[in-house]
């Protein structure tokens, strides 16, 4: 399982220590929303991602999306985690350049009633093909 | 066990556009006193018709980006235009809409025009009835030119400020004293000061960060 992004409460990961995904796999992952449900939390929005970042111009595409809104969405008491699973597609793949980066992510973003957003973000990276040392994919686990 | 680069993520460097972009940064009154809250008070006394000047990276895009919360509180709806753009006729995308009496234009990079273009819009603004604020590198005068609401300028005090903030959450081997430096070298462009900071960052961490990749690189050549 992969290192797990907290902010203010909520949680998300990916099912790879590595975080290192061959185009065209399967990418697994999770989020709880935690201490967000005490925040009068209005919706989530879970995408799977890419953009550019670097100097000058940007750009993204999402490549999965999902909304939940706050009626369907777990209670706070022993929530049980939210599963993320996609087929990634064949392009593009991560690039760390010096000018420009490709930069694959999950992102969680939650809406309050307040009118403010909060982000989670964790990226990974999408290549060509994995090397054999890669960890192998797991089942989605929360962590403990 | 083979250790892997970090994927490549926005995080890696705080000079990237997208923390630095007008918009991402907040505007900072500096020692000019300006605030976004005098800027439409100002421009409410002279009718809503504006200019914004200053130099290259001086804080004119993000002062007019801050400014949207205030002229919401006035009733007016900012929409703000890259003058720039290119179109397949002169005004199209940034069409100045006379019907909406609530609006008010906020015109990036019409310092950018040629002479003749700026003339033409400040006819059509005026024909038009439109609010509008627009940016400048020098006080612009005739071609009824509106009135000068703010001039900027991105002092010491600015950089410091913004550099603290940027390095908080995503901490650089770069330091203030480099970037005080590279701000005098650039004459107080903040843009091109974050550029050249980027870079740098990048210089002093690209190894570490892609060492690993290089590595792998290096391993796949030499076993094909």
């Amino acid at each position: 399982m992969s290192e797990t992004t907290i902010v203010e409460g909520a949680e998300l990961w990916l099912d790879r220590g590595s975080r290192r995904y061959a185009s065209g796999e399967i990418l697994r992952g999770g989020y709880r929303l935690g201490e967000w449900r005490e925040k009068e939390l209005v919706a989530v929005e879970l995408s799977v991602l890419w953009y550019t970042a670097g100097q000058g111009e940007e750009d993204f595409f999402v490549h999965h999306f999902e909304r939940n809104k706050e009626a369907t969405l777990p209670v706070q008491v022993d929530e049980t985690p939210h599963e993320i699973k996609t087929i990634l597609p064949v392009s593009p793949l991560s690039y760390d350049g010096q000018i420009v980066k490709l930069c694959w992510a999950i992102r969680l973003r939650g809406f309050f009633a307040s009118g403010r957003q909060r982000v989670v973000e964790t990226p990974f990276s999408l290549t060509a093909e994995l090397d054999a040392l890669s960890t192998p994919a797991g089942s989605v686990e929360a962590p403990a | 066990m083979m250790s892997w680069s970090a994927p490549p993520s926005r995080d890696s460097n705080p000079f990237a556009t997208c923390w630095t972009r007008p918009g991402a940064l907040p505007f900072i009154a500096t020692t000019t006193g300006i605030e976004p809250s005098i800027v439409v008070e100002r421009l409410a006394r002279v009718g809503w018709r504006g200019q914004v000047v200053g130099p290259h990276g001086s804080g004119k895009s993000t002062l007019l980006r801050s400014l949207a919360d205030l002229l919401r509180e006035r009733g007016l709806c900012a929409r703000v235009v890259d003058a720039t753009a290119p179109s397949d006729h002169d005004f199209a995308p940034a069409d100045p809409d006379p019907a909406d009496p609530q609006g008010l234009l906020i015109l990036e990079g019409f310092e950018r025009l040629a002479l003749g273009r700026r003339a033409a819009w400040l006819r059509r603004l005026h024909a038009s009835k439109v609010r509008f604020v627009l940016t400048s590198h020098r006080v612009l005068r005739g071609w009824r030119a509106p009135a000068a609401i703010a001039q900027l300028a991105a002092d010491e005090a600015t950089l410091k400020t913004l550099f603290a903030r940027l390095v908080e959450e995503r901490p650089s081997p770069v330091t203030l004293e480099v970037a005080r430096r590279v701000h005098c070298l650039q004459r107080g462009n903040l843009r091109a000061v974050w550029f050249d900071l980027y870079n740098l960052h990048e210089t002093l961490t690209r190894t570490e960060r892609t060492a690993p990749v290089a590595a792998s690189y290096a391993l796949s050549t030499a076993a094909g």
